[in-house]
């Protein structure tokens, strides 16, 4: 017989002299699934499904065995009769193949929606298909004798083109899978746990449907997981609107043990249809979305300065230093929030002032640097760069280190003010340099990450990415991690500079990454707030803060906090990426939230300082 | 060679204030040792090598495949950087298509980390993060196999060594074992149904013996691929294992470190390890890959010497 090379039959191949092959609906396998006519109805097209069992096995007695369990699961395929099954019209053998007839399903099947879709499905829908395969279970474990599925999962639900679900393929090719040595390649990720001690039994197939429920609701394939996590992955957090009674039941029956499951399909079928009464059923958009903005939280304090306060503020000794776009730097109580001093430049301050001993440094955009007494308020030193100073600094051995938008960096004697040392990039450098033992790593609006020798200034190695890097970089372990506008968060090799991972988000970052115990914290302009493996650059969860982000994140005691375009600060669980609570203020915050000793501390453009309880 | 003050190995941050002079001489650039050290010869950090695989007793074919690769970049006044490639890759999968599936996935994962890693190291450096490249390698793989060899499959271990540095992309259940003497620690997971059961109660440990070769994630099984992705740091003084588990199989993790320890080199340490898993019955191919930087080869020739 003329085959394709693929070992699929051709287009007008007529088996038995009555089934002509029209083509091929899909490939397994143990063999193909085809589309063919019935030419005994020759004034009629009655279309059929064939599928072929490939019976290849080279031990004589394997083969023997797999074509008796092929007959005896083709027998009680025809003991069946349920709208939800496909009929089965005749079976047989010809060249080491055997052959099924079945009725043929027009529809698509629920794995190839979930391809198309690739976003989670409305719980309304899920719970709909729910219903109409407990049903299938029902009858199939109340016949005689009982018929376990074991093999439910989406690409064996056919949806089709008039809205009901077909359950297809029966498991049947499984049987001859058996009897192989060696190393196997086992389970689907739908399957029970007691499957895989032989145990096969009707609670197994509502562990199977209720992991394909659990695939749709949330997205998360678990083919791609390992097996028996789904308690890990709770729908809601990718599904917010889900009921929690629907993700109550789901998880139920993905209980490792199956006498904690439901007893039966009906008494899970009872359960499910339960969670949308029937009068609501089909009336769309029912999701619960009664988001209330609860305004409970009281500031400790508020400061109110001539202008916004991009700046980020710091505190040390009891003193909270933040600058404003008012052109001062201001010492406030950090108790109360009383005035203690300001110190007026001739441009606006948006960095972080940095504090060393007596002196705060920080930089204005009227290009200086200055260092001011704390203790006095007044002026120690100032040292004139070529353009705005937006980069905050960091000091280490005596030194200043602050960028500037004239591109360059300046190592500055913190002493005299006297400048050490300058390296040139070719963008204004608003990053703020990290120092780790004697290298300083720092971006550049040039699109380079530059690592230099703290002596000298010179370059020890630079990575290029496409867009500028305002982001400031931050350490763990051996990585470099720091935001680009490209959108990426990247991770350099700290020796070498080499990429380590990128992760995308899809917005440019030039928030500021934080990291605490493996864990990076950044936003992005798309307005989230991701966190991220800080070994491998992947994400464990994502807070949608519903406005672009450049504020970067501050750490508390097992929370996350940020500033976004929304006006307000937000405080997530650090764990679990939920919110924990929401605080709005007057204006978009582009300023950096500074936690100390459960006080949080940030400006907003609404010209205020926020004081709030972390 | 004496540290200036101030000038401790990197990581250590010298005490603020204790000069207010900026550190002029230049540390180490790579590798973590002793900046009083940087003879930075490569007889000072020697990067070895082993590999050994055998079909063993039991098995007709061998589905095993492995690579091995290194060699030292070094430049200016920075220490020679050992660069290594260390895969193993068990096919399985009948009609020899077991073996074809491993070689494929193993060759193609090579080709891939060395054009997108290794030959742009020696220019500007690599463009694409390392992870990227590691997951990318592993996914060709898969993508061929499904292609190709259809119903076979392969695990795969990719290590590949950059300085102190080794990442590591994994699926199956191949091992990766970082070792000083006296100690084993294994990095990776097996991706084998048993060891689920087991995590979740659902089975007893004499249960599995059936079970083990079970694996719920291989190349060329399932709708995509998504490796397990590592990231460890490989000093000098210890050693990076890379195995089947017709070796793990075969020799606890202790019998194992303690046949690496006493082993006159890395090659030697591959072949006593795939020996001695064929004394044991080696119902399975065996095959081990060993990378060592320095102790304790090193110091043991020279007490021999």
């Amino acid at each position: 017989m003329a085959r394709h090379p693929e070992g699929t039959l051709p287009a007008g191949i007529v088996l038995q002299e009555r089934y002509e092959i029209l083509g091929v609906q899909g490939v397994g396998g143990m063999g193909a699934v085809y589309r063919a006519r019935d030419l005994r109805f020759s004034s009629v097209t009655k279309i059929v499904a064939v599928k072929e069992m490939n019976n290849t096995a080279p031990d004589p007695r394997v083969r023997r065995i797999s074509l008796q369990n092929f007959e005896r699961e083709a027998n009680i395929l025809a003991s069946l009769s349920h709208p939800a099954i496909p009929k089965i019209f005749d079976y047989f053998s010809e060249a080491n193949r055997s052959y099924l007839i079945l009725e043929f399903v027009e529809g698509q099947t629920l794995e190839s929606l979930i391809e198309e879709r690739k976003q989670p499905f409305n719980p309304e829908e899920v719970v709909e298909w729910g219903l109409q395969v407990c049903d299938v279970l029902a009858y199939l474990h109340g016949h005689e004798p009982p018929v376990i599925f074991r093999d439910l999962k989406p690409g064996n639900l056919m949806l089709r083109t008039d809205g009901r679900l077909m359950v297809i393929d029966f498991g049947i090719a499984k049987l001859f899978e058996h009897g192989q040595r060696g190393t196997m390649i086992g389970t689907e990720g739908y399957s029970p746990p007691e499957q895989y001690r032989g145990v096969a039994e009707p609670r197994g197939d509502l562990y199977a449907l209720a992991a394909t429920m659990h695939h749709m609701l949330s997205g998360r394939d678990p083919r791609l997981e390992p097996p028996f996590t789904f308690h890990e992955r709770p729908i809601q957090l990718f599904n917010p609107n889900l009921p929690e009674a629907l993700e109550a039941v789901v998880s139920k029956c993905l209980a490792y043990d199956l006498q904690e499951r439901y007893a039966s399909a009906t008494e899970m079928g009872k359960a499910l249809s339960a969670i949308f009464p029937s009068q609501f059923r089909s009336a769309g958009g029912l999701g619960p979305s009664q988001f209330t903005p609860a305004q409970d939280l009281k500031p400790r304090w508020t400061f109110r300065c001539e202008d916004e306060v991009r700046s980020s503020p710091r505190v040390a000794d009891g003193v909270v230093y933040v600058g404003s776009y008012d052109t001062n730097l201001y010492a406030l109580d950090a108790q109360n929030g009383s005035f203690l001093w300001k110190f007026p430049t001739q441009g606006g301050i948006v960095s972080r002032p940095c504090v060393d001993g007596d002196l705060a440094l920080f930089g204005s955009e009227d290009a200086n640097v200055y260092a001011v007494s704390r203790s006095a308020g007044r002026q120690v030193w100032a040292c004139e760069t070529g353009g705005r100073v937006r980069s905050s600094a960091r000091v280490e051995y005596g030194h200043c280190f602050i960028g500037s938008d004239d591109g360059c960096l300046y190592a500055i004697n913190v002493q005299f003010g006297r400048v050490a040392w300058v390296f040139q990039s070719a963008g204004p450098i608003r990053s703020t340099p990290l120092l780790v033992g004697e290298v300083i790593y720092l971006g550049s609006d040039d699109g380079y990450a530059y690592a230099l020798e703290m002596g000298s200034g010179h370059v020890k190695w630079k990575y290029s990415t496409p867009r500028r890097l305002t982001s400031s970089p931050v350490a763990d372990e051996n990585l470099i991690i720091l935001g680009s506008a490209d959108g990426y968060l990247y991770a350099l090799n700290a020796g070498a500079g080499w990429p380590v991972w990128r992760f995308r988000t899809r917005g440019p970052v030039l928030s500021s990454p934080v990291v605490e115990a493996g864990t990076v914290y950044v936003g992005s302009a798309d307005g989230h707030l991701y966190a991220v493996e800080a070994s491998t650059g992947r994400e464990r969860w994502k807070y949608d803060t519903g406005a672009p982000v450049t504020s970067s994140p501050a750490i508390g005691e097992g929370m996350i906090y940020i500033g976004s375009n929304d006006e307000a600060v937000h405080a997530v669980d650090a764990k679990r990426g939920d919110r924990v609570w929401r605080y709005v203020t007057g204006g978009p915050i582009p300023s950096s939230p500074t936690v100390h000793e459960g006080t949080l501390y940030i400006g907003s453009t609404d010209h205020y300082v926020y004081a709030l309880p972390a | 060679m004496a540290s200036g003050p101030g000038l401790g190995g990197r990581g250590t941050v010298p005490q603020r204030r204790a000069c207010s002079s900026l550190p002029t001489k230049r540390g180490p650039i790579l590798g973590r040792g002793e900046p009083g050290e940087a003879m930075q010869q490569l007889s000072a950090q020697p990067f070895e090598i082993g590999l050994a695989t055998a079909k063993g007793p039991v098995r007709d074919r061998n589905e095993d495949a492995s690579l091995a690769a290194h060699f030292f970049l070094a430049q200016a006044d920075q220490q020679p950087l050992p660069v290594g490639l260390f895969i193993v890759a068990d096919g399985m999968g009948g009609h020899g298509q077991g073996e074809q599936a491993s070689s494929l996935a193993c060759r193609l994962a090579a080709e891939h980390v060395i054009r997108h890693v290794y030959l742009p190291a020696l220019a500007d450096g690599p463009a694409v993060p390392i992870n990227e490249v590691l997951e990318e390698s592993i996914d060709i793989g898969h993508r061929a196999i499904v292609r190709r060899l259809a119903g076979a499959g392969t695990t795969l271990t990719v290590a590949l060594v950059l300085g102190d540095d080794v990442h590591i992309a994994h699926v199956g259940d191949g091992r990766a074992y970082l070792g000083q003497p006296g100690h084993l620690r294994l990095l990776t997971q097996d991706h084998s149904v048993a060891e689920r059961l087991l995590e979740v109660g659902q089975a007893r440990v004499e249960d599995i013996a059936s079970e083990r070769r079970v694996l719920y994630k291989a190349l060329g099984h399932g709708p995509g691929i998504r490796p397990d992705i590592l990231h460890e740091d490989l000093e000098v003084g210890s050693y990076l294992l890379l195995c089947c588990d017709g070796l793990w199989g075969m020799l606890s993790d202790a019998e194992i470190a303690a046949l690496v320890d006493v082993a006159p080199s890395p090659q030697m340490a591959c072949r006593d390890l795939v020996a001695q898993a064929i004394a044991r019955g080696g119902e399975d191919n065996v095959t081990v890959v060993l990378a060592a930087r320095g102790w304790p080869w090193t110091a043991r020739q020279d007490r021999a010497g």
